[in-house]
């Protein structure tokens, strides 16, 4: 899959399972990849420049397994972010599927 | 590859270093990673190889020209060099950063004179324009309402004093000035403005609200650098 398609949308899926709920790191990770091949590893360098925009914010939750966890949380302004990512993406497939002829049902 | 904790740990902590990347939350995030994965009854190979080259990953950590504009393909092509050719999977390829390899402090501060001139330009707005401006603003939307509340007030008075007569001391002297139906007439048109007024009172003061927190904002980012997020 085109790489530059991936890391567009990479952080669409982000923002938008975190817009669902808050999760943490390791979790986000398996939510993606179960649907997407990502390397995984490259899921906390994008959390972290979500953070410095503002998108996102973290907080700690303490654990009786071990260290407390790093929980990511949306921000106002990452809910904003995710609408107008969503936005694009639905205009984007979809003038590509009229392109390629692919109609959507109902059509 | 990689096939323990510590290789990989300390492997990306040797790249991150090579980009002048000393942050050491990056680095738990990882222990945290691993820590989570082994609880799940990972391997720490097999966490090792789901995350990838940690050459890859710190360059997602680099300053970089790095844009939301998916169609600026120049941030794709100038990265043959270094890194990522390795892992060989081009799906894999988040070329983030472009052929800015030289690598200076993590802040993406290379427009030093930029900000300067931000901060200078704020305080000129602040010293020159807000100082009075706002106070201004504030005062005329206290004097809309003020307004538009004697607006509602005296044409009742006005009315009470026609039927009730002069008996209403306040009301004489207006009522004294015309005859009841222009007063009638004269106390229907301050109302009916009153009314009109009414419509926009709580908007005005949203708008005020707005440009406050828009000034707030700006101010916020400017002097921390740091994006706003209210």
């Amino acid at each position: 899959m085109n790489s530059q398609l991936k890391r567009g949308t990479l952080e669409l899926c982000v923002l938008s399972i975190l817009a669902r709920r808050d999760c943490y790191g390791y979790e986000l990770v398996n939510a993606i990849s179960e649907s997407m091949h990502i390397t995984e590893g490259t899921i906390y360098p994008l959390l972290k420049r979500l953070k410095d925009d503002g998108n996102i914010t973290s907080y700690l939750v303490e654990s009786t397994e071990g260290p407390p966890r790093k929980y990511y949380k949306i921000t106002n302004n990452g809910l904003a972010k995710t609408k107008e990512l969503e936005g694009q993406w639905i205009q984007f497939y979809r003038s590509i599927n009229k392109i390629l002829g692919i109609t959507e049902k109902g059509e | 590859m990689y096939t323990s904790k510590a290789q990989f740990l300390e492997a990306l902590r040797s790249e991150l270093l090579k980009r002048n990347i000393t942050d050491s939350e990056i680095l738990e995030d990882f222990e945290q990673h691993f820590n989570i994965g082994l609880s799940e009854g990972l391997t720490e190979a097999q966490v090792c190889e789901k995350l990838g080259a940690p050459a890859e990953i710190a360059n997602q950590y680099a300053p970089d020209g790095y844009t939301e504009d998916v169609s600026n393909a120049t941030n794709q092509t100038a990265n043959n060099s270094t890194q990522t050719q390795q892992t060989g999977f081009a799906e894999n390829n988040y070329n983030y950063n472009n052929a800015n390899t030289n690598t200076s402090a993590p802040q993406n501060n290379t427009n030093d004179n930029m900000d300067i001139a931000k901060i200078i330009g704020v305080v000129c707005l602040d010293v020159l324009v807000l100082i009075w401006a706002i106070p201004t603003l504030f005062s005329l939307l206290i004097s809309y309402w003020a307004v538009m509340i004697s607006f509602f007030v005296t044409p009742v008075v006005m009315i009470i004093g026609i039927i009730f007569g002069s008996q209403f001391v306040g009301s004489a002297i207006i009522v004294s000035m015309l005859t009841p139906a222009a007063g009638i007439f004269a106390a229907l048109i301050l109302f009916g403005i009153a009314l009109i007024m009414s419509a926009f009172c709580i908007d005005i003061w949203k708008a005020f609200g707005k440009l406050m927190q828009a000034i707030g904002r700006l101010h916020y980012e400017v002097f921390t650098g740091k994006k706003a997020t209210f």
